[in-house]
C-alpha cells in the first residue's frame, strides 16, 4: 500500500522540480557562506582570535542576546497568550503591533526607540532624572535587541498556542487543575515546540542585529560594541580581519545551536 | 434538594437552544439518547462548567455550581475523543485529577495505578498515550475520569468509537466499574442499545430539548416520538380516537387501525405501537382473525443476521419483522406488492 | 511550463543588469559629497557635456568595490589610505588632491554642555566621533590630539560611528553632547544642530582626492569631469557647499 502510493510519486514530474527547487535553496543558503570561509585568510586568524575586540564583542553579544531572549521570553508569552485568545479582530489588530517593529527597516526601530527613550526623549528623561541610564550601555543593547527580535518570538509562540487543541485545556480543568496549572501542565508543553523554534528566532534575530542597536544604543568597543557591529567597524579597514569575525561569530552560532540541539529542536514528541 | 445533580439549563446551542432540566441521584445511571446535534455535547460542556449557561441552575449534591468554573465543580468526564494530554504518561494521565487537588504524587500514582489495574490496563502504565490503540485509549481516559472521582460522573459515548466486539467488552467493563461510583452518573450516546443496558434512568433528547424521560421499560412500552420508537424498534403512529358502532380504531392520514376497547374518549389525540414482530406478512390477502389488513410495496429490506427488517410503503408506513427464511419462502423483494395483518389486541394505544 | 518562465525571468535579468550605463561616465565619490556633486553634474551635463552616473558610498567601499571587479572612470575619496589601496592594486593612474572639507565642532540645538573644543575633555560630557577605522574618526582624532584633549574626549566617548550620518544622528538625538563632523554635513543638517568652528591652530583641513584609474571605460571622459570640478563654474558649486579649494 504505502510502497505502491510512494514509487508512483517518485516517478511523477513534479517531483523533480520539487527536488531540483529545494537543491537550489540549499545552494543559495550555504554557497554564499562556503565562500565566506573559502575568503578566509589563515593567517588573520591568530591576530584576530587574540584580539581585545573579538573577546569584548563575543561575550557582549552573547549577553545581550542572552537577555533580549530573556526579555522576549518574560514580556512575549503572556503577549502570544492574549493574541492567541482574543477574539480576531482584536487577534489582528494585537498581530499587527507585533509585526510592524519586523517590517520597520532596524534603523528607524532605533529612532523610535530613541524618540520614547533618548536622554531628550520624554521617558528618557524622567529614566535620567532618577538616575537610570538606558542608553549606550549594555541594558540599551538589550532594549534595542528586544524590540527588534521580540515580535519574532511572539508570532512563533502565538502560532503553536493558536494551533493548540484547547480541549485538553479543558480536560485539565475538569480533572481540577487551577488555571496556573492548566498553564504550567497543558497550554505550555503543549506549545513546546512553537516557543523553542520562538526561541531560536529571536536569538537568530539577536545575535544578527546592529541596525537598530547601532542607532539606539552606539558602538563603543567593551561597552556596546556587539559582534555586528565589530565586524561593520572593523570591515571599514581591515575586510580580512572583518571576514575573520563574520566567521567565528558563525562558527560560534553554529556550536550553540548543535550543543542545545538535543534539547531545543528534538522531536517535541 | 436530595444528594445527586439536579439541573436547569438553558444555553444558546448552534442555531437553537439547549433548554433540559434533568435529576439523577447518587448511585444512578442517567442515560442520555439523542441523535447527533441534538445538544448533547453542550449539555456535558454546560454540566462541567465548560460553556456557560444563561438561565437556569446546577445543583451538585446540595452545592450550587451554576457559575463555578469547571476545576471547582467536580465533575470528571471521559471525554468522546479521550483528550490525554500526550506529553505525560498513562499513569500520569490517570494521576493529574488527584495531583490538580493537592494530593501528594506518591498517592495519586497509587490510586492511578489501581484504576489502571481495575480497568485491566496496569501494563500500560508507562506508556505514551500516543502509542495506545483506541480501545486502550478508552479504558485510560476512563481510568482518569474515574480516578479523579468528584460529584459527578459523565461519559460521553463511552464505546462509539470501538469496534463491534471491542464494544460488548467494553459494555461489560463500564457497567461493572460504574457501579463503584457512588455519584450520580451520566452516559451520553446516540447508540440505544448503549443507551437501554446502562441507564436507570433514561433521557431522550432532540433539537435542545428532553422530548421523553423514564425508565428504560416505560420508554419501550411508550415511546413518545417517532425517533424514541425508532430507537426502541418499534412502529409508532400518530393518530385520533374514534368508534365505528361499538369498535375503536385509530383514524390516520390513511387507513384506520382497527384497535381494542380503549378507557379514552373518542377524538383523543393518541400513540398507537405496534411491535413489528406481531405483524404478519403474506404474498397475497388473507383471511385471519386479525382485523387489520393493509396493503402496500416492500420499500426496503434490511437483513441483520437472521432477523430482516421490511419497511413497507403502506399508509400509514409499517416496519416488519420477518425471517429470513420467510424471505425466502414468499419470494420477497424490494416493489413487490404485499399485505400486513395485525391484531387490534397488539396494537397499544396512549394518549399522546 | 513554468522552469521556462523562470529562465526567461533569469535571462531578462542578467541582461538588465549588463545593460547598465553603457557609454556614460561613471563617478564614484565618498558619500559626504553627495549633494555637492550632484549639482556639479547637473551644471556638467548643461554645459553640454554627455551623461553622468553618480554612484556614492564610502570611500573604503568604494576601493572595496573597485579591487573587486567594478570599473568607474573617475574616483573621488575622503581617505588617503583607499587612494594607497588603489595603488597597490595597480588600478591607479594618478592622483590629485583636489579640495578640503573642514571639520567642525557640532552640538544639539538647546544644549549648552558643550560651547567649544576644550568642552569635549570636560568629565561628564558624552562625545560621539567617528570610529578610528574611518577618515572622519582620524581626523577627528588628529584635531583633539593638536589641541591636547584626545585622552580625556576619548574617556568621553559613548560611541564611535562609522559615518558622519552616525556621529550626527547621535547628536541631533541628544544622546552626545557634542561631536565632529564635515562641516558639510553640518551644513547638511540644516538647524537640527549648532555648529562650532574649530580653531585654525588645531583643524586638519581633510583633504579629498580625485584618483584617475589605470584602465576602464569612459577615462576621457573622467579627465574631462575633473577639469570641470576644477574650473570656475564647478569651484562655485563646491565652495556653496562648504569645500575648499587651495
Amino acid at each position: 500500500m504505502t510502497r505502491t502510493a510512494t514509487s508512483s510519486r517518485s516517478r511523477s514530474p513534479g517531483r523533480y522540480v520539487v527536488l531540483a527547487a529545494a537543491l537550489c535553496t540549499v545552494l543559495f543558503l550555504t554557497l554564499p557562506l562556503l565562500g565566506l570561509i573559502g575568503q578566509l585568510n589563515w593567517a588573520e586568524l591568530g591576530r584576530v582570535l587574540g584580539s581585545s575586540v573579538l573577546h569584548d564583542a563575543l561575550i557582549l553579544s552573547l549577553l545581550v542576546s542572552i537577555g533580549a531572549v530573556a526579555l522576549s521570553v518574560l514580556f512575549g508569552t503572556p503577549l502570544a497568550w492574549l493574541i492567541s485568545r482574543r477574539a480576531r479582530r482584536t487577534r489582528g489588530l494585537l498581530r499587527l503591533v507585533v509585526i510592524i517593529p519586523m517590517v520597520m527597516p532596524p534603523v528607524v526601530s532605533g529612532i523610535a526607540l530613541l524618540s520614547m527613550l533618548g536622554r531628550r526623549a520624554p521617558l528618557g528623561r524622567v529614566l535620567e532624572t532618577l538616575g537610570i541610564e538606558v542608553t549606550s550601555n549594555i541594558a540599551g543593547a538589550i532594549i534595542a535587541v528586544t524590540f527588534v527580535s521580540l515580535p519574532f518570538y511572539v508570532l512563533a509562540v502565538e502560532a503553536g498556542l493558536t494551533s493548540l487543541d484547547r480541549r485538553l485545556e479543558d480536560a485539565a480543568a475538569t480533572l481540577g487543575a487551577s488555571p496556573m496549572r492548566t498553564l504550567r501542565t497543558v497550554t505550555l508543553p503543549g506549545s513546546r515546540g512553537a516557543i523553542m523554534a520562538g526561541l531560536a528566532l529571536a536569538w537568530a534575530r539577536a545575535i544578527g542585529e546592529f541596525g537598530a542597536t547601532m542607532t539606539f544604543n552606539g558602538n563603543l568597543q567593551g561597552r556596546t560594541q556587539t559582534m555586528p557591529l565589530a565586524i561593520l567597524q572593523t570591515m571599514q579597514t581591515d575586510l580580512d580581519a572583518a571576514n575573520v569575525l563574520s566567521v567565528l561569530l558563525m562558527g560560534a552560532c553554529v556550536l550553540i545551536l548543535v550543543c542545545l540541539r538535543g534539547r531545543l529542536f528534538g522531536d517535541v514528541s | 434538594m436530595s444528594a445527586g445533580l439536579h439541573a436547569r439549563l438553558r444555553a444558546p446551542m448552534g442555531e437553537g437552544r439547549l433548554d433540559v432540566e434533568l435529576s439523577v441521584a447518587g448511585g444512578q445511571t442517567a442515560v442520555l439518547l439523542g441523535p447527533n446535534g441534538a445538544g448533547k455535547s453542550t449539555l456535558v460542556r454546560a454540566l462541567a462548567g465548560l460553556v456557560d449557561i444563561d438561565e437556569g441552575r446546577i445543583v451538585l449534591d446540595g452545592r450550587e455550581v451554576t457559575h463555578a468554573p469547571p476545576q471547582e465543580r467536580h465533575v470528571a468526564v471521559q471525554f468522546q475523543s479521550n483528550l490525554l494530554l500526550p506529553w505525560l504518561s498513562v499513569l500520569e494521565n490517570v494521576a493529574y485529577g488527584r495531583r490538580s487537588r493537592g494530593e501528594p504524587a506518591s498517592d495519586a500514582r497509587e490510586s492511578a495505578r489501581r484504576w489502571l489495574e481495575r480497568l485491566d490496563v496496569a501494563d500500560l502504565a508507562g506508556r505514551s498515550p500516543k502509542t495506545l490503540s483506541g480501545g486502550q485509549a478508552r479504558r485510560v481516559s476512563l481510568a482518569r475520569a474515574l480516578a479523579a472521582g468528584g460529584d459527578l460522573l459523565i461519559l460521553d459515548e463511552p464505546t462509539t468509537s470501538l469496534d463491534i466486539d471491542a464494544r460488548v467488552d467494553a459494555r461489560r467493563v463500564i457497567a461493572e466499574v460504574i457501579r463503584e461510583v457512588a455519584a450520580p452518573r451520566l452516559i451520553v450516546t446516540h447508540d440505544p442499545v448503549e443507551a437501554l443496558s446502562f441507564a436507570d434512568e433514561l433521557y431522550i433528547m432532540e433539537a435542545g430539548r428532553v422530548v421523553q424521560s423514564g425508565d428504560p421499560a416505560s420508554i419501550r412500552a411508550r415511546p413518545r416520538s417517532e425517533y424514541a420508537a425508532s430507537l426502541v424498534g418499534v412502529n409508532l403512529i400518530k393518530g385520533h380516537l374514534g368508534r365505528q358502532g361499538d369498535r375503536w380504531k385509530v383514524d390516520t392520514p390513511g387507513e384506520p387501525l382497527w384497535v381494542a376497547d380503549v378507557d379514552l374518549p373518542p377524538g383523543t389525540a393518541v400513540l398507537a405501537r405496534i411491535h413489528p414482530r406481531s405483524i404478519i406478512l403474506s404474498s397475497e390477502p388473507l383471511r385471519t382473525s386479525a382485523r387489520n389488513v393493509l396493503a402496500g410495496r416492500i420499500a426496503s429490506i434490511a437483513i441483520d443476521q437472521d432477523r430482516a427488517r421490511i419497511l413497507l410503503a403502506t399508509t400509514p408506513g409499517l416496519t416488519v419483522e420477518v425471517t429470513t427464511n420467510a424471505i425466502a419462502s414468499l419470494g420477497l423483494e424490494q416493489g413487490l406488492e404485499v399485505w400486513a395483518s395485525f391484531k387490534a389486541t397488539d396494537i397499544e394505544v396512549y394518549p399522546r | 511550463m513554468w522552469p521556462c518562465r523562470i529562465l526567461l525571468l533569469l535571462s531578462i535579468l542578467v541582461c538588465g543588469c549588463q545593460r547598465r550605463d553603457d557609454g556614460a561616465l561613471h563617478v564614484a565619490a565618498a558619500a559626504s559629497l553627495t549633494d555637492a556633486l550632484q549639482e556639479v553634474a547637473a551644471a556638467y551635463e548643461a554645459a553640454g557635456h554627455g551623461d553622468v552616473v553618480l554612484e556614492f558610498a564610502g570611500s573604503q567601499t568604494i576601493v572595496t568595490r573597485a579591487i573587486a571587479g567594478a570599473q568607474p572612470s573617475l574616483f573621488i575619496l575622503a581617505d588617503e589610505v583607499q587612494v594607497e589601496r588603489l595603488s597597490k592594486a595597480q588600478l591607479l593612474a594618478e592622483h590629485f588632491t583636489a579640495f578640503s572639507s573642514p571639520l567642525v565642532l557640532i552640538v544639539p540645538r538647546e544644549s549648552y554642555a558643550v560651547t567649544s573644543l576644550d568642552d569635549l575633555a570636560r568629565p561628564g560630557v558624552r562625545v560621539v566621533l567617528g570610529a578610528e577605522e574611518v577618515p572622519l574618526g582620524r581626523y577627528a582624532r588628529e584635531v583633539l590630539r593638536r589641541a591636547g584633549l584626545l585622552e580625556a574626549a576619548q574617556g568621553n566617548l559613548i560611541s564611535e560611528e562609522i559615518d558622519a550620518l552616525g556621529v550626527l544622528g547621535k547628536v541631533i538625538s541628544g544622546q552626545a553632547d557634542g561631536g565632529i563632523v564635515y562641516e558639510v554635513n553640518a551644513a547638511g543638517a540644516d538647524h537640527r544642530v549648532r555648529t562650532i568652528p574649530i580653531p585654525d591652530a588645531f583643524d586638519v583641513a581633510p583633504q579629498y582626492y580625485i584618483a584617475i584609474p589605470r584602465s576602464g571605460p569612459c577615462l576621457e571622459e573622467g579627465r574631462a569631469f575633473h577639469t570641470f570640478l576644477e574650473s570656475e563654474a564647478g569651484r562655485s558649486v563646491m565652495e556653496r557647499h562648504q569645500f575648499r579649494f587651495e
